[in-house]
């Protein structure tokens, strides 16, 4: 036997030395011929272009806000590019497919890092994405910049890590505190059961209850289920005030609100950011008529306005105003930070932690030392006739 | 009040389970082999419908019609060019099982390249408000779904039993070896239950795609809680798939009022968990040796 | 500064060559239909992360009691499912794979549920800690060195030959008064035992864990790699580990639209996976036809 393990020992130890080998040659053949003859992402058009990395979702249950990130983040960069770009330097993106988690995150960030050799990294959009990301770019002092992850566990991931969106410590008191003003007490709040949204459940039930609310049901439902009703039961059954519907996309969202109102319960809800697509609006249709939201500056005035309707005209309807105009903001705070700083990474960090009142599509903002938004606009909509109207 | 709408809550979800579960349970009866593709071909019959009606603008009914049609033949082709060669080659049923989760994946991923992976919704019906039975709030479309699968069931039923090409099947699904020797053809048998399997997995992925909305991966998401409820009825016979996939509807919807909501699926898989371990030939199965096959 | 990315590449070919053959040494050594070893890896992972985060136990430790606690769990899917063959077997063992997702997902007072567990430690040895990759691709070369080893060991020794038999013949080797599932439910605990220190390995160097890496669709992804390199092939296993890992990398460097770039790779998964069960069933190395 000892005869045979040794031959077949170097047999699978030579297959692995030789399949390593191949392999690195392999990747160096592409490596080279990427740089050369453009074969990475779009077509080079300028050899001194500034690469962009973007990591968010292109597959997987999260693809659809993928693909909104993607979409708005290249009108913005065709916008840059078609006037000249940055600096006299075109800039160019590098999409990679982040699938939501912190495997193929990771594995996405080394191959922007070290053979794109990008100093900016757009993304994550999944908190998982960006804190698994985030020891991987902080030591390189790579610029990580989200415009959708939402944990609050990003605040302290590091000093080159930014983001545009609110964090759920943000927003879910604020939601808390809504109620409580309208004079609700009792609250059922219907969570999906993924991270962003328990995020915010946890946070709101704390505030809430400490403003002396109860909670009378606390329903969950798994990611891709379509059907609430027996959850739905349970609200009813707990006689709530008002109904804190806290899903994590817009259709999730739509079909929990058509079910309510299907089932008969009339109590009003409130909700946030979701209802602001006009594909929950168009879903649910009736069923969210008279719904209150939380959601950020109304894009459709000023800026916001060209933006939406030229992502509608080239890229359809999208699955949130909001990502589109984070999204869009995003490119343009870095094309600042670029036109200053270059490639220069510190500097750009430095830069950016100075930015306070940066005039953009979703608002007026700026960087607090954690590199999270020092001003949250949010503002309350209610659907009337099928259109959201601001209540204040 | 609460207790009819939870039976009603039950049904409803029972229904769409059963849709799933009957077309795999026919497979698997036929031909002792889980056909895990399935659940994509619920899925690539809502995204068909969703070109004919939505896309293309053809008549609602007879997108329908196209949309059975192309099911089936999918159905069929995934036989031929799939299975059909490795049970050639005598492969275990093992082997054919890995190789429907290639082609679940397969086709799933292919309608994410072609429709993308953002969710789509065919709006024919509108929202309606719900009527009131019994104390149970029910939309028409349920109504209609509730109707439609307990009208399969009983097509089915006397299709199996009394039609002969439901009797040849219940042979070949009784004893492969012995209905050869009595020239009942297997390859057509074989040939037929993919394709009625497939066209009632049409059926579902079109009253899916009416009641909820449509996205690529729905299809695994289905084809678990339908093979699910198959074997806790019995996934060698397609009445016993249907009451098991109630059976499952009633376990989840009455499960979760006693418990945290989340646990909604973990019900399901435990019940699976234990069927398997413990009844796995069903509650409505007959134990035949499938445990020491 | 490609190093860095192949650095990357490797460690995750080292981690997941070790769930590779951990596999095949029950799937294809002892024929154990088991679908739930993506939960072996996702027990391992969450058991080394608590311990070492929660507890405080020294990474070392806390590595080895992954690997162990996995192995219990290895013994009570065995214990449960012990009457079932075939199909069956590997409906339940994918049953188990969804009751732990649902645990990992539910129980979140312990895993966090779907927040996941950011911020994980990298390993450190009596006060010296991993500082960058290269020391953590040694590492795992390491570690993965000497589980390979043993497994090769194992199925070499009259304890393999016994295993083997088993999967060839279970009621003959029965009649020949052997305990076989004694034998199998060791060949189980040591296959889940090296699937929980991959897991360990794995949340240590990503330093952040949440339920969905170790979803239905991670089931499919080491049944490729075991399925392709071929049935009780360790070499096999470990070859298609750099093939199924590296082949989607590739992916990375061509022109192709994004859209289309991410349902391809799954594409190309299932296609190599159909294309051996089709036409080459013995896998690239394997001894023996999948029957």
């Amino acid at each position: 036997m000892n005869k045979k393990f040794d031959k077949n020992f170097w047999y699978v130890f030579g297959t692995s030395v030789g399949i390593i080998v191949v392999a690195v040659l392999i990747v160096m053949m592409i490596v080279d011929l990427s740089t050369t003859k453009g074969l990475t992402g779009q077509v080079i058009k300028n050899k001194d272009s500034i690469k962009l990395g973007l990591i968010t979702p292109l597959t997987g249950d999260a693809a659809s806000f993928g693909q909104a990130e993607l979409d708005a983040t290249n009108i913005a960069i065709d916008e840059i590019n078609s006037k000249g770009g940055v600096n006299g330097r075109l800039l160019q993106l590098i999409p990679e497919d982040g699938r939501c988690n912190g495997r193929d995150a990771t594995s996405a960030a080394q191959k922007l890092i070290n053979i794109d050799k990008v100093r900016i990294i757009l993304g994550g959009a999944c908190s998982g994405e960006t804190l698994a990301i985030a020891p991987i770019s902080e030591p390189s002092k790579i610029i990580l910049f989200a415009a959708f992850s939402s944990s609050p566990k990003i605040s302290d991931a590091g000093e080159y890590i930014f983001r545009n969106s609110p964090t759920d410590n943000d927003w879910a008191p604020i939601m808390a505190e809504t109620l409580t003003k309208q004079g609700y007490k009792k609250v059922a709040v219907v969570t999906e059961n993924t991270d962003y949204a328990m995020g915010v459940r946890d946070i709101f039930k704390v505030k809430f209850k400490e403003l002396g609310g109860t909670i009378v049901a606390d329903e969950v439902y798994s990611q891709g289920s379509k059907d609430f009703r027996t959850q739905i039961l349970k609200v009813k059954d707990g006689n709530p005030d008002v109904i804190f519907v806290n899903p994590q996309d817009d259709v999730s969202g739509a079909l929990l609100a058509k079910q309510l109102r299907e089932l008969g319960v009339n109590t009003p809800f409130y909700s946030a950011f979701f209802l602001s697509s006009p594909k929950a609006i168009e879903l649910a249709g009736s069923a969210v008529e008279g719904a209150t939201y939380l959601d950020v500056r109304d894009l459709s005035t000023n800026a916001g306005k060209a933006l939406i309707e030229e992502y509608k005209r080239e890229k359809g309807t999208p699955v949130s105003e909001f990502i589109i105009g984070a999204n869009y903001d995003r490119v343009y705070i870095i094309k600042g930070a670029l036109e200053k700083c270059s490639e220069d990474t510190t500097c750009i960090k430095n830069y950016l932690y100075t930015i306070k009142n940066y005039e953009g599509v979703i608002g007026t903002y700026g960087f607090k030392s954690n590199g999270d938004m020092d001003t949250v606009f949010l503002s309350m909509k209610r659907i009337v006739n099928g259109t959201s109207i601001v209540l204040e | 009040m609460i207790l009819a709408q939870l039976i009603a809550n039950s049904i409803i979800i029972g229904s769409i389970y059963a849709l799933v579960a009957a077309g795999f349970a026919l497979v698997y009866s036929t031909n002792k082999f889980m056909h895990f593709a399935h659940g994509v071909m619920v899925a690539f019959s809502g995204y068909m419908l969703f070109l004919m009606f939505s896309i293309l603008g053809v008549n609602f009914y007879i997108s329908c019609f196209i949309t059975l049609i192309l099911a089936g033949l999918l159905g069929w082709i995934s036989y031929r060019v799939v299975y059909e060669p490795l049970q050639k080659r005598k492969s275990s049923n093992v082997i054919l099982l890995i190789a429907s989760l290639g082609l679940l994946i397969l086709l799933e991923n292919t309608l994410m390249i072609f429709f993308g992976p953002d969710i789509k919704t065919i709006n024919y019906f509108g929202i309606a408000k719900g009527i009131d039975i019994l104390g149970a709030i029910v939309t028409p479309i349920q109504i209609a779904i509730i109707i439609i699968t307990l009208v399969l069931l009983v097509g089915l039923y006397f299709f199996m039993n009394k039609s002969k090409i439901g009797r040849n099947m219940r042979a070949v699904a009784d004893n492969k070896e012995l209905t050869s020797i009595t020239g009942i053809n297997y390859r057509s048998i074989a040939d037929l239950s993919f394709i009625i399997g497939s066209v009632l997995a049409g059926i579902a992925g079109i009253l899916i795609a009416i009641e909820q909305n449509l996205t690529p991966a729905m299809g695994t998401g289905l084809i678990i809680k339908g093979f699910t409820g198959a074997v806790i009825g019995s996934i060698m016979s397609v009445p016993g798939s249907i009451i098991g996939s109630y059976i499952l509807g009633f376990a989840e919807n009455f499960g979760v009022w006693f418990l945290p909501s989340e646990y909604k699926d973990a019900i399901a898989f435990i019940l699976l968990f234990i069927f398997l371990l413990f009844k796995p030939n069903g509650l409505f199965g007959v134990d035949k040796g499938v445990r020491n096959k | 500064m490609i190093e860095a990315y192949l650095i990357h590449l490797l460690i995750l070919v080292g981690i997941y060559s070790v769930l590779a053959v951990s596999l095949n040494l029950a799937l294809g050594n002892t024929g154990l239909m088991n679908m739930g070893h993506i939960a072996f890896f996702g027990i391992g992972a969450y058991t080394s992360v608590i311990f070492t985060k929660d507890l405080g136990v020294p990474f070392f430790a806390a590595f080895l009691i992954a690997g162990l606690l996995t192995s219990v769990f290895g013994f009570i899917l065995v214990y449960a499912t012990r009457k079932l063959r075939g199909d069956y077997l590997a409906l339940a063992t994918l049953g188990f794979s969804f009751v732990i997702y649902s645990l990992m997902l539910n129980w979140s007072s312990v895993t966090r549920g779907p927040l996941g567990i950011p911020g994980i430690s990298k390993p450190c040895f009596f006060g010296l800690c991993i500082a960058n990759n290269l020391q953590y691709l040694i590492f795992v070369l390491i570690i993965s060195a000497i589980s390979i080893a043993i497994m090769y060991i194992i199925v070499n020794s009259s304890f393999g030959k016994l295993l083997a038999a088993t999967r060839d013949d279970d009621i003959g080797l029965r009649a020949l008064g052997k305990n076989t599932f004694m034998l199998k439910s060791k060949a189980l605990m040591i296959s889940a035992f090296f699937a929980g220190i991959a897991g360990s390995l794995f949340a240590h160097y990503i330093t952040y864990i949440d339920p969905s890496s170790f979803m239905l669709s991670e089931v499919i992804l080491i049944f490729t790699i075991v399925i392709v390199g071929g049935i009780a092939s360790i070499k096999g296993s470990i070859v298609s580990t750099f093939l199924i890992i590296l082949i989607p990398e590739l992916l990375r460097f061509l022109n192709i639209p994004s859209s289309v770039l991410g349902p391809a790779r799954q594409i190309i998964y299932a296609l190599i996976l159909l294309v051996i069960v089709l036409w080459r069933p013995k896998g690239l190395f394997g001894k023996i036809d999948l029957e």
